[in-house]
């Protein structure tokens, strides 16, 4: 088989799998709920507010929740495919990310316009329209100023939710363009830099509405009852992965090595540098790693915890692996040891598997840094949540941007440093 | 008719090779660029301090397939980095190259697409 036949087939497998994922969840979620039970659950979904933290299974029930993320990724396909764009680690890391906040945040009403907004962009720059791919599925993460200016306001809906549409194409339109100027500030470091912008936007924009005298105020609907299934169901998705990769891989590990090597700084992309195999089985074994930080700390899996295990395993495609993520976990841990009232709290779970947005900083600077950054991340995590207010989801990306900003310059600066002291020293 | 966003590509495209043959100890290189219709080509020469496995690494980055949602979107991250790492981000905007390595002088023949 050559190359090119080779990477057309890898890449309808993962077209298939992530396709795969999609027809799983809605048949889980036909399991635990009738079809009209469903419906009913998804359109509270949709009419949501869906602020921070909104588990969506307490709102709609496990198979709304599921056929939300499943319409989630089913989009993103869509899309992906009548555009024939290859399936690279970004967009594998894009699909899950969003499929994974579609437990919590994400819905079909408030993505569509802000995938819309952000590809007209791409329109308007004379740009191919897959240029835009990543701002756009990413962008989704402004989903709650779609919703809360939507169904939040107590308006009538004649006005609110045409209002809401159109504040999500606005939205959507100016993501590609500020996140890419953004890239510069940490340098890459921060993975999740389509959530720093989304924070500077979600911040602009609530400080506008508190402006008007309405009210923007974080949430806290978590779920309790699903434990067993969701976490069943993610295991597996894990395993999966991992087989696949070893399947396409010819069950071998070659590879691996090379990405555990790589930093892990913006851009790298793990499909294209090393190929579909080794990529898939690091995202299935970074999903399992979570998966068992989580159970090891006694954590709860709820909607949110899904979202960030699913985060975290798309970018074990795109940045993220055991050596750089597992220092930024030691990091937020011991953070939340000494300054957390619970360590294993759903919100001490999502700024540890959402703190790796710093891995690079552990690749590229050591398992020191690592943890400093880690530990940086848990201060500041929960001080940027009320600047926006909870409308954008990806808030550890908004403060990840922050302490790469704040981390990256400081720790060139010592590694410059220790390199001239070093070349001084009489040999 | 060459657009914003292509100048500053551009731009960004030069600051990464003057820094990376800068940061190899060259004192002296010559670059040239050529503008045609839909592409621009880059010329870059001069002799380097590097291995010869530093060299097959500057040929492995450069391979890599260009991919439209890294070209127009991470292009910002180049030349921002301060390392061997731009000439890898380099890669993605890059869709041919040649690297010739002879007597100490690197020499980079580099073309991509304006959109």
């Amino acid at each position: 088989m050559n190359t090119q036949s080779a990477a057309d087939g890898h890449h309808r497998l993962k077209q298939r799998f992530l396709l795969l994922i999609s027809i799983t969840f809605i048949l889980t979620g036909l399991f635990f709920n009738p079809p009209l039970e469903i419906l009913q659950g998804f359109l509270r979904i949709n009419t949501h507010p869906s602020l921070l933290l909104s588990d969506y299974l307490v709102i709609g029930g496990i198979g709304a929740t599921l056929l939300n993320s499943a319409l989630i990724i089913l989009i993103e396909l869509v899309i992906i495919h009548y555009t024939q764009t290859r399936i690279t680690g970004a967009l594998l890391a894009a699909v899950l990310t969003t499929a994974g906040f579609a437990f919590f945040g994400t819905n079909v009403f408030n993505s569509l316009p802000i995938i819309a907004g952000a590809l007209f962009t791409a329109k308007l720059e004379k740009l191919p329209i897959n240029s835009y791919f990543l701002p756009a599925f990413f962008g989704t993460s402004l989903g709650p100023l779609v919703s809360y200016i939507a169904f939040g306001l107590s308006l009538p809906f004649g006005f609110s939710v045409p209002a809401g549409l159109l504040a999500g194409l606005a939205a959507g339109m100016i993501v590609p363009p500020l996140s890419s100027a953004f890239l510069r500030f940490h340098q890459g470091y921060n993975l999740y830099n389509v959530g720093f912008t989304a924070g500077i936007i979600g911040m602009v924009a609530v400080a506008v509405l508190r402006m008007l005298n309405v009210q923007v105020l974080p949430l806290s609907i978590l779920d309790t009852e699903h434990e067993f299934i969701l976490t069943l169901l993610t295991a597996l998705m894990f395993l999966a992965l991992l087989g696949l990769g070893l399947v396409l891989n010819g069950w071998k590990l070659s590879g691996l090595t090379e990405i555990w090597k790589d930093s892990g700084r913006l851009i790298s992309d793990f499909v294209i540098q090393v190929g579909s195999g080794p990529a898939l089985i690091n995202m299935g074994l970074v999903g399992l790693i979570s998966l068992g930080y989580v159970k090891l700390m006694r954590g709860p899996i709820n909607g949110p915890v899904i979202g960030a295990l699913l985060t975290l395993c798309g970018f074990a495609a795109f940045g993220k692996h055991p050596r750089n993520c597992i220092p930024i976990l030691m990091g937020t841990y011991l953070a939340s040891l000494f300054h957390l009232e619970q360590t294993n709290s759903t919100g001490a779970m999502l700024t540890a598997l959402f703190g790796t947005t710093l891995a690079p900083i552990a690749g590229r600077f050591g398992v020191l840094a690592g943890v400093l950054a880690g530990y940086l991340h848990t201060a500041l995590v929960a001080n940027v949540l009320p600047l926006h207010g909870g409308v954008n989801l990806y808030n550890n990306g908004f403060s990840g941007g922050f302490v790469a900003g704040f981390l990256v310059p400081l720790l060139e600066a010592a590694q410059r440093f220790f390199e001239r002291e070093k070349n001084d020293k009489p040999a | 008719m060459i657009s914003q966003r292509e100048k500053d590509q551009i731009s960004n495209v030069i600051r990464t090779l003057c820094r990376f043959y800068l940061q190899k100890g060259c004192e002296d290189f010559k670059l040239d660029l050529r503008y045609e219709d839909d592409y621009y080509s880059l010329n870059i020469a001069g002799k380097v301090l590097i291995s010869l496995e530093e060299v097959d690494q500057v040929r492995t980055n450069l391979a890599k397939p260009a991919s439209p949602e890294m070209s127009h979107y991470y292009d910002e991250l180049l030349a921002s980095g301060g390392d061997d790492e731009d000439m890898y981000l380099l890669g993605y905007l890059i869709e041919f190259s040649e690297v010739l390595y002879a007597d100490g002088v690197l020499s980079l023949r580099l073309r991509t697409c304006c959109h």
